[in-house]
């Protein structure tokens, strides 16, 4: 992926596309950068996996931008499909309290994939969001598992439950929306990618839910369910990685990136690597951090702008390409996109060979 | 913790990996306390190549036995070593 811009379309057409075309030729021409083996082979993966006989999308009534939510009861179970609903779509609050927040913070994090990215639902297709809360037996975990958010009742030691943090929810729907975009490889610098994706996103719900400005935002992941055992105010912290709990390991920058066999190849570790990325691109921006830095990425999954086995620097790359398509090589978001990536040590200035091409 | 080390060949050691929180804990039992089936399904795995990741957030064990490692994701973990992680979890640390 060394120079992004040895796509089909030749540099100085794409040059002038970017400088002089619509909205829509820019986003065909950032299209095309996508065009190789690797892109191919997401689609085949793609392909693949909607050919499974997955529970597939209950149709939405009223068309695109209607959520559907199922909330079911796992019943302390891990080894079997809950099929006790406790709420579903439309229905008044139930009993359960979990219950009422997975539905609510689906709510929420629906509305903001479709009021701020227009995606309709995880697979911009209308699919339902499924969740099932008590899974497991003081289960210390929330997962997407392909088809349904889940989401333990915690030890209540070291968490308290998952569902009350509408990034933690917003972070389990965007490993749905990765699935079904980029699908990056969940070990090594691809796993953590993705899962930083879903940090991103889960803190941009959060923000536009609350209406923070990038400012003004905490930029943190889990904040409110840790129990007692953990000394700490979140689970991890965009704005200072490793700060947010006594033993929070996160490296913000490539120097301390951290190599083990933990953990899939720490994908939760040195996830804070292009977590702080994003918080320096969205705070050096201003303003709502979700309208361009939360754009910038997006486009770089929606386009399908990097293969699934892509590492930090060929994200970083297609980020900048994204934020120049989409404001200009001289605009103030690329120079931001830029400059953050360099600030965590991911892109050299050797390693921006668009930059000055971009820039003309 | 490493393959070896004092005491290894009498403690099976056991981390958990992975998970939303991304939070590494381990635990330590005597091999002697284990219960056959338990010590029987650890052993079958041992030096086993780990299988890929199952999913996103998923929780990741890794036992080490009499200097070997098996490393298994959550949703492969045999039913025969539940009992085992449910003695284990109030040891975490």
């Amino acid at each position: 992926m060394h120079g992004c811009m040895c796509s089909i379309v030749p540099p100085h057409v794409f040059e002038r596309i970017l400088r002089t075309g619509t909205p829509e030729e820019r986003e065909a021409a950032i299209g095309t950068l996508s065009v190789d083996h690797s892109i191919r082979l997401t689609r085949a993966q793609n392909a693949a996996l909607a050919a499974q006989p997955l529970r597939r999308a209950v149709a939405a009534p009223g068309g695109r931008g209607v959520v559907h939510r199922t909330i079911y009861d796992a019943q302390n179970r891990s080894d079997q499909q809950a099929t006790v609903v406790l709420r579903d779509e439309g229905q008044p609050e139930c009993a359960d309290e979990s219950a009422n927040q997975a539905y609510d913070s689906l709510g929420d994090t629906y509305r903001f994939y479709w009021d701020v990215l227009t995606r309709d639902s995880i697979d911009d297709a209308g699919m339902s969001l499924l969740g099932e809360v008590h899974f497991g037996r003081r289960y210390d975990n929330a997962f997407w598992d392909g088809r349904r958010m889940m989401f333990g009742d915690g030890s209540g030691t070291m968490f308290t439950g998952f569902t009350s943090a509408v990034e933690v929810v917003g972070h389990e729907l965007t490993h749905g929306v990765t699935q079904n975009t980029i699908n990056l490889l969940y070990t090594g610098q691809s796993g953590a990618l993705n899962e930083s994706i879903s940090d991103v996103f889960g803190c941009l719900v959060k923000q536009y839910k609350l209406g923070q400005t990038a400012d003004q935002a905490t930029w943190l992941i889990g904040e409110g369910i840790l129990g007692p055992a953990m000394h700490g105010v979140a689970l991890r912290s965009m704005k200072a990685p490793g700060t947010a709990y006594d033993g929070d390991d996160q490296p913000a920058t490539m120097s301390g990136f951290v190599n083990t066999t933990s953990d899939n190849g720490g994908v939760h570790t040195n996830s804070g690597i292009p977590n702080h990325a994003f918080y320096l691109a969205a705070t050096a921006i201003g303003g709502n951090a979700w309208e361009r830095a939360g754009r910038i990425w997006y486009q770089v999954m929606t386009l399908r702008a990097v293969p699934p086995d892509a590492q930090f620097h060929t994200f970083a790359q297609a980020t900048l390409i994204a934020a120049s398509a989409l404001y200009g090589p001289a605009s103030v978001e690329a120079k931001a996109v830029a400059d953050a990536w360099g600030q965590v040590g991911v892109l050299t200035a050797s390693q921006m060979p668009t930059a000055a091409s971009l820039a003309s | 913790m490493s393959e070896g080390a004092a005491g290894a060949e009498d403690n099976l050691e056991v981390e958990r990996s992975g998970g939303f929180g991304g939070l590494t804990v381990r635990a330590s039992v005597p091999v002697a306390e284990l219960e056959s089936p338990e010590r029987a399904a650890i052993e079958q795995r041992l030096g086993r190549a780990p299988s890929a990741p199952s999913g996103p957030d998923r929780f990741v064990y890794r036992f080490r036995m009499h200097g070997r490692e098996a490393v298994v994701q959550e949703d492969l973990l045999p039913a025969e070593l539940q009992p085992l992680l449910d003695r284990l979890s109030d040891s975490w640390s």
